[in-house]
């Protein structure tokens, strides 16, 4: 398992750019091992536009068991986890 | 039609605060229509305020630049007094030199930009951060400095940091995705342990326009007052199917009613209030962009957890560690 820590682009993603940086991240360590754990330790919050551009992205393409056995999602905040699975959500419904 | 300010004088309100933003937008609107027409015998005058709001000085920063930026007049002249009460509001909320630099030596705006610092008393916050288009260095600022200060003075109550990162993720991202004609603006918040202000202000595309671009919306273009009200639904967006999602706006006006705080919307023609959970919208005079003013007491802070009916399957497939 490939660890990624996003404490870099803390404590809040609120970028496009920065969110196709991260998205791209874990795309690529996802096609060199089998599972990622990304560490969400210093994010304190992000926009809800990141959250579906790289979770909700990542969830859609992998299919919700693949990405729940490869994507592992650590040290998240209640508020993150909300925002990110309302981006998740919302990118199942598009 | 072609519009004049030809030796015209456009006086600031009295009370130059977020009650009179309306006021001063209906004066001074005429401006976006005069990108390098180089109107000669504009004055500015600033005599009459006896009170400036840091959104007041925001949207007068805003105007100085979108007018010397796009060459609107030929020597414009600001008409006020550096010890008068909008000079002591420019130099407390950061933004003298900035706005001397544009009026004496544009040159030297960028540094003026680079120089804007956060002030911390012992029962104050002030925070102005430049959001300079394509200065990366300056993007991750907000990041790095930034925020970790304002975390910092707020470090006794974590709920509140939470909210107030809530708040500005969303407005930071409305000002990159859809401000993409302003290259620079500024983002500002003035607080203290009870309360926080935060306001951006930009001339870029602004929500009217920008929502209306979805078809859906369309029927609203010529009515910018149904249209600003529609951006705070949830799920209205410009560009369904993509990332956007429609609720960045809405998860302030849910913030600010459960909090019973204020926020403001203006754009293009309309405006929208939401003052302690009353709501209304209407027209107004024409600001090109938007400009976004959020006040948020800080007794009992909300976060996304506290917004009810918020689409959070549990259902989803997550692997939280």
């Amino acid at each position: 398992m490939k660890s990624i820590s996003l404490n870099k682009y803390g404590p809040i993603i609120s970028d496009k750019e920065v969110g196709d940086e991260i998205f791209s991240l874990i795309s690529e360590e996802l096609k060199k091992v089998d599972k990622v754990e990304v560490d969400l330790k210093e994010i304190k919050s992000m926009a809800t536009f990141c959250a579906k551009q790289i979770f909700g992205s990542l969830y859609v393409s992998l299919g919700s068991s693949v990405f729940f056995e490869r994507v592992v999602l650590k040290n998240a905040n209640n508020d993150l986890k909300m925002i990110i699975k309302i981006g998740i959500q919302n990118a199942l419904e598009n | 039609m072609s519009k004049s300010l030809t030796n015209k004088r456009v006086i600031v309100p009295k009370h130059f605060t977020a009650s009179s933003i309306v006021t001063f937008i209906n004066s001074c609107q005429d401006i976006f229509e005069l990108s390098n027409k180089q109107e000669k015998g504009f004055k500015l005058d600033l005599m009459k305020v006896e009170k400036a709001s840091m959104l007041g000085v925001l949207i007068l920063y805003k105007v100085i630049e979108y007018t010397i930026t796009h060459n609107c007049f030929r020597d414009p002249i600001i008409i006020f007094k550096a010890k008068s009460e909008i000079g002591i509001a420019m130099e407390k909320y950061g933004f003298t030199e900035l706005i001397l630099a544009y009026m004496l030596e544009k040159d030297k705006t960028l540094k003026e930009y680079k120089k804007l610092k956060i002030s911390v008393g012992d029962n104050f916050i002030i925070a102005p951060q430049a959001l300079l288009r394509g200065d990366k260095k300056s993007r991750e600022e907000i990041n790095k400095t930034y925020l970790p200060k304002i975390e910092e003075y707020y470090s006794s109550n974590p709920k509140s940091v939470a909210m107030i990162f809530l708040t500005f993720s969303e407005i930071l991202l409305n000002f990159w995705e859809h401000a993409t004609e302003d290259t620079k603006s500024i983002i500002v918040a003035n607080g203290n342990r009870d309360q926080i202000e935060i306001a951006c202000a930009d001339t870029g595309e602004g929500i009217v326009s920008s929502l209306t671009n979805n078809i859906k919306y369309l029927n609203l273009r010529e009515r910018p007052e149904k249209a600003i009200k529609k951006s705070v639904e949830k799920g209205a967006t410009s560009k369904e199917n993509t990332s956007h999602m429609g609720y960045g706006l809405w998860i302030l006006d849910q913030i600010t009613t459960l909090t019973k705080g204020r926020l403001h919307i203006y754009s293009q023609g309309a405006y929208y209030y939401n003052d302690y959970g009353k709501t209304m919208s209407g027209k107004c005079g024409y600001w090109q962009g938007t400009i976004i003013y959020l006040s948020l007491p800080l007794k009992n802070p909300k976060t996304l957890e506290d917004i009810e009916h918020i689409d959070s399957s549990n259902n989803l497939n997550i692997n939280w560690a």
